[in-house]
Parts: structure tokens; C-alpha cells; sequence
């Protein structure tokens, strides 16, 4: 006991910045009950099994983790009942007969080690503690309540499948391995997150995926060094190249078949325990301006609704600064009879235009911000409330220009045709920016701005690829799927940009 | 962190290159609000007694859609200025305009009579030089009174004397009588030896039609060319020989033509087609020139009771319209050789075809366009009949 208060002491000084390791505690059930006694969670039950006094063994688990009936009937019963038990005078009797299969449990781990046993009980097993022998039996016995497969949420389709990630990494995996039958098929899992303990699945296909990529996410992944992967930007900072950038360099969706047909083209796949979401890498931007809808249409109706995309990409980020531009600087580019419109719609307005576009932006941002954080009941209300202060009061009292709520709104619904929100976070940061420079010198400014974006673009890759792949480097098969969206019985070949092992799709 | 740093300053010298090495000294001088500039949409320029020069622009009023259901007619604003040149008198405004004159949207440049008999071509430098005019602005001259005067005489319309002129100006193809003439091709002309050029001219009438003929409001006609000798105006063409010019400028894109039926009614003729083709050549009897005419036309219109839709008919018919062009560009000719005048550009497409005899040309073209000899060749094809074939008069 003396040792053990003393190591325990050591280890909760630094319990905060290293993983918990107790690997100098003896496996007994005294030290376990020690570090997590306290919780009201902790179950635990000394037996003595066929009633044998000198056969004393301890059962513990995690309350709400484990699944009861399991343990009663799978452990408890045989050490109680079995007869198989009653030959054993001893401890090490008892862990023989285990050994040999007596509790015959599917998924059984024999432990000597603490940390081994702690990990278990904390994942969801009841651990059978043998203290003289200071060894433990491990049953994998998960049995916490789960959310069922749903909808997806953000990314809906009409022609397509209607199952989403879950929170659970191994309904997920299941779900992969339903989708991909094939042996080629690897999930490896990895745990991360020195104190969440979370298990991330890395998946991608060994007949596909370029053997570098793989090894470059793996490492990634290994490196993480934090102490919770609970949100998804702790998990993703750790992995992109460029941190300085607000645009989205590794994708992520809710959608099973968008996450396997990527596997599909080589890319490589993560699933985190406890996120209904999976992430893809690596992530360029034209992944993030496609939508799964785009391949379940005529693709003449896909190549229209991409084109359209792409043109409502530069119309959300450079709208309010061209439109700043062209009525405070170029007033001449207008059409003679929408000047008209717009004078007239300005007069009596007391802001300058960049004023008055900076206002109205500022205020769409927080609508969706509000609405956003409050429940959806009154969510509904925010909106209803801002379209009217914003939309129409500010303007009949003479606040705002209608012609501005009109580009305003443009670009706000602009803005939500992105398939993407991490792209469209990044655009509306990029959008008050540009806005900036052109109200100060006008499309010089914007075009200047627009400069340092593309150049921003080009010098960015993730995992060795360039971001603005297919439309630089040589990757031409990709284009057919970039702009517009070619048939697919055209597109026989991977991606080249991925340099994939099998490059051939189809014949 | 050190990175980061490196990068912001790479970053703040880009953007010092950028903005600081523009060549442009005041980078936001050009800044304004939209409701604070007066969009000039004509320009009237006349010319005032003690080498002043009279200024006015007008702009419409911004009038708000909401404003606009309360049925207040368009009104116009106009600022009139003087100077001692063009570029003075704009400025002079600054003084009293309430808004800053941005001519960005000028579509109209309009000169009186008596301004453009002592020449244009002194009051165009400014537009031509400063930046914000646009080459494509048109040129008119007023016939029979001053630019300012015409703009504050027809202010008073319900429709913004700007878009009258361009709704007259897009109708004037059905006539083809006149036409209109860019900032840009009269400078060009302007520019060459030997070539004398032709605005369009307005006039105004007393209105005819509707509420406005109580008012004493005005029609404003476009209808004829004023022709010109280097950059002062020479004479007013009568609208025969306007068409005469369009004809031989291939401008004709529609126009009427009254031809008689065998039973002496009138047949109108609709030219919907033309293409008119100049050939230079040289040979022993001088300088020599073919303008071949090629036109197509309906029958709009017959009161004749004779069956004309047939073969003999037609031929009756198209011969006469045929006749009629030949005439009107022989008028036009002889009109324009008579005063020595190539106010069609006849040297360009001899300079072209005989490119050795170009400066010979300009040198002696005063001389030599008088002495040309055109043979004018007009075929001419009624292509399309309608369906009846009956003039609604014939029982």
C-alpha cells in the first residue's frame, strides 16, 4: 500500500501533461479502486468463485459503458456455477481453467498489466482482477446507448443513399466495409488524444492508394500530440500544411458513399471515435465546390449546376467589393439606367456605400451566428426578426439602400450554394477583405486582392498536391470532372494528381 | 513565429510595391458617392459672343421606384457654365454645381448652327482628351438654333430628353435618312486629308401628338445630315440627299420607297436589305468609279386594283424602285462633286487599290474628285410578297 500511495502521487503531478501510465502500480484490485474509486460510475463485485474462500476474484466495469445482461450471464454465471471451477484450490487454478476457455467469451484479453486494464474497463470491458497473481481477464462487453444511423444532416441528396456517419467508430467502419467488399479495403485504427483516449480508423484501399500518401497521413496522425480530439479542429490543425490559410485543406463529410467512393480514387480516409463525421485526405478545392447530388444527375444537368457553383464561388467573395468599386470609384462601368436606379435608391442615405455594404454584411454575419447558436424554434424567429429590421425597416428609414440589401442578400445566397461550410467560412473572410481594398482604391484594389488570393491558391498544396489541382499541374483526367462534369462512362481513369497504384477506373 | 513574421513582411512589401508604384500620385482623387455626382447624358456646347463658349449639361433626375407611382413626370437638371474654353467653362461650374460633373455616361454631344459654321473641331480636344468621355458618344448639330436652348426647349417632355434621342436615334434605321455618327469615326474623318464628314442634325417642331401640343412642347426630328467642310459646317442636306449619302455609305438598313402600279396607285416599297459596293479603277479616261447598289424589298403596302403579283408586275415595279435609288445617288454625287466635297471617302478606295499613287492622290484630289466619273449599277429583287396577293381596295 505504501508504494502505492507514494507512485500514485508521482503520477498525478503529471497526469496533465503526459498520458496517464501507472505501469509501476501492481494489478490489484486496490489500486485500480484507488484511481477510480471515486467515481460513481465504478461498479465492482468481490466474488469467491464456487464459494471457494481462497479463490477470491474482483469484477469491475464502467457503469452505462457495458451492456449487464452480458456480464451476468457470460461472466458472473460461469464463475459462479460452473462446475468446471470446483477442481481449483487456488488463484492460479482458477486463471488455468480461465485460460483454457472455461468462460467462453468471444472477444477475452488476459492482462498483467494495470495500464492494459484500465484502458479496457474505460473503452466499455468488465475486467475480472486476480490480485495475488496480479492478473486480470478483460470481456469486451460494449454496451452504452448509441444513436441510430439517420439522415445526414448537411449534405442531403434525393437520388442517393440516406445512411450517415455516426458517433461510433465501429458502426462506421461497418457501414465502409458494407459499402466496399473487398479485401483490399484497410482500416487501421490508431488512438490519439492523450486523455480522450479516441480511437481514429485510417482507411484507404491497398491496391489503390499511393503508398507515400498513406504513410504521410499515418505519420500525421501518430504526431498528434494533444490532449483531446473531441472537436474537429483539434484534429484537423494537426494534420494540414499550411496553417495561416483560411481555407479548407482536408475534407470532411457525413456521407458514407462520398467517403468510400474517394477511398475509390485513392485518397485516404479517417474515422474518429465520437464525431459523426469522416475526414478525407488530401482535400483540394475543387473537392470542396463538388457536391455527392452532382453524380447522381444527367450530367449535362451536374455540368450546369458545377458551372453554376463555381460562378456563385466568385460572385459570394467578390460581389461586395465590385460593387463598392464600381458606384465609389468606376461609376462610368455602370449601365446609364441602373446608375439612375441606384442614385435614386441612395439618395437621402447618410452612409458612404462602403459604409452601408460593410453594415449590411456585418449584420448578415451575426443573423447567421444567431441563428446558429439558438435553438431552432427561435432561430426561426432571428430570421424573421432580421429580414425585417434589416431588410425592410432599415431601409424605409432611409439607413440603407435597397440596391444595397439586394447585393447584400446576393451574395448571401450566394454564399450557401457552397457545398462546403469550411469553403464558405474562408470566402466570407476573403469577402471583407477584398471589400477593404476596394473601397480604398477601388478594382485596383480588388484586383490586387484578387491577386494575393490566387496567389495564396497556387502556392498551396496538402499532402503534395496542389490545391488548385486540376487546374494546374498536369492532371487532365481530373478536369473532366472539375468545371463541368463529363459522363461517367468517360472518366475511366483515377485521378493522376493522386499518382494512385491502378490508375485504370474501368475499361 | 519567426515565419510568420517573414511572411507579414513579405506580405507588406508586396503590398507597398503595389500601392505605392502605381504612377498615379493621388490614388483616391477619383473617389466619389454614386448620389454625388451629376451624370452628365448631353453635352450642349455653343459658341457665345468675346471668344466665350457656353457649357450646359443635363442629367434626369433620380426618381425612386416608390417615387415613381406618384406619377411625377421625369424631370431633368441642367448646369449651364462660361468660359473661354470648353475645359474653363466645365471647370467654372465647380463653383455653384451641387454635385460633381462625372462624364462617364455621356451619350450626346450637341452643337448649335452658328458654333459648329465657325468648326467643331476646337471644342472636341477636351473631349477627346479627358479620360472619362467616351469615344462613342454621338454628335448632332441643331438646326436653326443654339445646343442650349434645344436642351432647355424639349427639358419639359415627360421621357428624359437623353432617352428620347436614343429611342429616336434606334427608330431612325426604318427611315434611313440619317444615322448616327460616333465621337470616334468624326475624329477620324476629321483627321484625314481631302474627306469632309456628316452629322446628323436635329430639329424641333411643335408637337403634334397628344397632351403635349397644349403644353407647347416639341417634337424633335432626325431626319437629314449636315455636311461638312474640314471641321465647319457647310450646308444642311434636304432628306433626299441625306438618303443619297446612306446609300452610297451602304447605311441603308430600311426605308420606304413609292412606286406606281401599272393603274397609276401607289405601291410602297419596304427596302429590307442593301449592300452597296464601291469600285475604283483607272483607266485612259481618267479616274473612274462603280457603286454598285444591291437591294432586296417587300410590298408593304398596294391600293392598286391590278394584280401586280406576277411576274410583269413586278418587273414593273422593281424597275421603278430601281430608277428612283439610281436617281438619288446620282444627286448625291453630282451634289457632292459639284462642290468638291468627298464627303463619302472616295480617295480612301482609290488609295487602297492603287496604293503607288497614294500621295499623288492627296495631293491632288481637290482636283481630281470633280473630274471622277461613277457609274451607278442598282439591281434590285422583291423578294417577299406576304401571303394576299389582292390590294385590300380590289373587290
Amino acid at each position: 500500500m505504501a508504494n502505492y500511495k507514494g507512485n500514485y502521487k508521482k503520477a498525478d503531478k503529471t497526469i496533465l501533461e503526459e498520458t496517464f501510465d501507472y505501469k509501476d502500480l501492481d494489478l490489484t484490485f486496490a489500486n485500480i479502486e484507488a484511481i477510480l474509486g471515486s467515481n460513481s460510475d465504478f461498479i465492482y463485485r468481490r466474488i469467491f468463485i464456487r464459494n471457494n474462500r481462497d479463490v477470491e476474484t474482483s469484477v469491475i466495469y464502467i457503469d452505462g459503458m457495458v451492456n449487464t445482461q452480458l456480464i451476468s450471464d457470460f461472466v458472473m454465471k460461469p464463475l459462479m456455477q460452473s462446475e468446471q471451477f470446483d477442481t481449483c484450490s487456488s488463484e492460479l487454478d482458477a486463471i488455468k481453467i480461465i485460460d483454457e476457455g472455461t468462460i467462453y467469451y468471444a472477444d477475452t484479453r488476459k492482462r498483467t498489466n494495470i495500464n492494459d486494464v484500465l484502458d479496457d474497463v474505460l473503452t466499455g470491458s468488465v475486467a475480472v482482477i486476480f490480485n495475488k497473481q496480479q492478473t486480470a481477464f478483460t470481456f469486451e462487453t460494449k454496451g452504452f446507448d448509441k444513436r441510430s444511423i439517420t439522415q445526414p444532416t448537411t449534405e442531403n441528396v434525393i437520388k442517393g443513399a440516406k445512411d450517415s456517419f455516426v458517433e461510433t467508430i465501429r458502426a462506421n467502419t461497418a457501414t465502409c466495409r458494407r459499402k466496399i467488399k473487398s479485401p483490399n479495403l484497410v482500416i487501421e485504427e490508431t488512438i490519439v488524444g492523450k486523455q480522450t483516449k479516441t480511437p481514429i480508423a485510417i482507411c484507404y484501399m491497398k491496391n489503390i492508394a499511393n503508398d507515400s500518401l498513406v504513410q504521410e497521413v499515418k505519420k500525421r496522425v501518430n504526431d498528434i500530440s494533444v490532449d483531446n480530439v473531441i472537436t474537429a479542429s483539434y484534429f484537423e490543425s494537426f494534420l494540414v500544411d499550411n496553417k495561416a490559410t483560411p481555407f479548407p485543406q482536408i475534407m470532411y463529410t457525413e456521407r458514407p458513399d462520398r467517403f468510400c467512393s474517394n477511398l475509390l480514387d485513392g485518397r485516404v480516409g479517417l474515422i474518429v471515435d465520437g464525431m459523426p463525421i469522416a475526414f478525407i485526405a488530401p482535400g483540394t478545392l475543387l473537392q470542396f465546390v463538388q457536391a455527392p447530388e452532382d453524380y447522381s444527375q444527367h450530367y449535362l444537368v451536374s455540368s450546369t449546376i458545377r458551372y453554376t457553383r463555381f460562378t456563385s464561388m466568385f460572385i459570394t467573395l467578390l460581389l461586395p467589393a465590385f460593387y463598392i468599386s464600381i458606384t465609389t470609384f468606376h461609376q462610368e462601368m455602370i449601365p446609364t439606367e441602373l446608375t439612375f436606379s441606384i442614385v435614386a435608391a441612395k439618395q437621402g442615405v447618410p452612409f458612404p456605400m462602403f459604409v452601408e455594404v460593410l453594415l449590411m454584411l456585418i449584420a448578415f454575419e451575426l443573423l447567421v451566428e444567431a441563428g446558429l447558436r439558438l435553438p431552432f424554434i427561435i432561430g426561426q424567429t432571428v430570421s424573421i426578426v432580421g429580414a425585417l429590421v434589416v431588410g425592410q425597416a432599415a431601409v424605409e428609414a432611409k439607413l440603407l439602400s435597397p440596391a444595397t440589401v439586394i447585393i447584400v442578400a446576393t451574395t448571401a445566397i450566394t454564399s450557401f450554394i457552397m457545398p462546403s461550410q469550411d469553403l464558405s467560412n474562408a470566402l466570407r473572410l476573403w469577402r471583407f477583405g477584398l471589400a477593404i481594398v476596394s473601397s480604398i482604391i477601388g478594382m485596383y484594389g480588388l484586383t490586387m486582392g484578387l491577386f494575393l488570393l490566387i496567389y495564396q491558391w497556387c502556392k498551396l498544396d496538402t499532402f503534395g498536391i496542389p490545391y488548385l489541382s486540376p487546374f494546374i499541374g498536369d492532371d487532365k483526367i481530373q478536369l473532366q470532372d472539375s468545371l463541368f462534369r463529363l459522363p461517367l462512362t468517360t472518366m475511366k481513369q483515377r485521378p493522376a494528381s493522386l499518382d494512385v497504384k491502378n490508375k485504370q477506373r474501368m475499361k | 513565429m519567426e515565419a510568420i513574421m517573414k511572411k507579414l513582411l513579405k506580405l507588406s512589401i508586396l503590398f507597398i510595391l503595389f500601392f505605392m508604384l502605381t504612377s498615379c500620385s493621388q490614388l483616391m482623387s477619383n473617389r466619389s458617392e454614386i448620389d454625388r455626382i451629376f451624370n452628365t447624358r448631353i453635352i450642349a456646347i455653343d459658341k457665345l459672343d468675346e471668344n466665350k463658349v457656353l457649357y450646359t449639361i443635363t442629367t434626369k433626375t433620380a426618381v425612386s421606384g416608390s417615387q415613381d407611382k406618384q406619377g411625377s413626370s421625369t424631370s431633368s437638371e441642367i448646369l449651364v457654365s462660361e468660359g473661354a474654353t470648353v475645359f474653363e467653362a466645365a471647370r467654372n461650374m465647380a463653383a455653384y454645381a451641387y454635385k460633381r460633373p462625372h462624364y462617364g455616361h455621356t451619350e450626346f454631344i450637341i452643337f448649335g448652327e452658328d458654333t459648329a459654321k465657325d468648326g467643331i473641331l476646337q471644342y472636341l480636344d477636351f473631349i477627346s482628351r479627358n479620360q472619362e468621355f467616351r469615344y462613342n458618344a454621338k454628335l448632332y448639330i441643331v438646326q436653326g438654333d443654339s445646343a442650349s436652348s434645344f436642351i432647355k426647349k424639349v427639358a419639359t417632355g415627360n421621357i428624359f430628353l437623353a432617352d428620347r434621342l436614343a429611342i429616336i436615334e434606334d427608330n431612325s434605321f426604318a427611315l434611313s435618312k440619317s444615322g448616327k455618327v460616333t465621337l470616334a469615326e468624326a475624329l477620324f474623318i476629321f483627321s484625314k486629308d481631302n474627306v469632309s464628314t456628316f452629322l446628323p442634325v436635329l430639329f424641333i417642331v411643335p408637337s403634334k401628338s397628344g397632351e403635349d401640343s397644349a403644353k407647347g412642347a416639341y417634337d424633335i426630328n432626325l431626319k437629314s445630315y449636315a455636311i461638312f467642310k474640314e471641321d465647319k459646317l457647310y450646308a444642311f442636306l434636304d432628306e433626299k440627299l441625306s438618303r443619297g449619302v446612306n446609300w452610297v455609305k451602304n447605311r441603308i438598313q430600311s426605308s420606304t420607297i413609292l412606286v406606281d402600279a401599272p393603274d397609276k396607285k401607289k405601291v410602297s416599297m419596304d427596302i429590307i436589305q442593301n449592300k452597296t459596293s464601291i469600285k475604283p479603277y483607272l483607266d485612259e479616261n481618267g479616274l473612274q468609279c462603280t457603286i454598285s447598289i444591291k437591294f432586296n424589298s417587300n410590298i408593304a403596302e398596294t391600293i392598286s386594283k391590278e394584280d401586280i403579283f406576277n411576274k410583269e408586275g413586278l418587273d414593273y415595279l422593281k424597275q421603278q424602285q430601281e430608277d428612283q435609288v439610281k436617281k438619288e445617288v446620282e444627286k448625291i454625287l453630282s451634289y457632292a462633286q459639284e462642290k468638291n466635297m468627298d464627303i463619302f471617302g472616295i480617295v480612301s478606295n482609290f488609295s487602297i487599290k492603287y496604293p503607288m499613287m497614294k500621295n499623288e492622290l492627296r495631293e491632288n484630289w481637290p482636283k481630281l474628285f470633280p473630274e471622277i466619273k461613277f457609274n451607278v449599277e442598282v439591281d434590285s429583287k422583291i423578294n417577299r410578297t406576304y401571303l394576299i396577293n389582292e390590294s385590300a381596295t380590289s373587290k
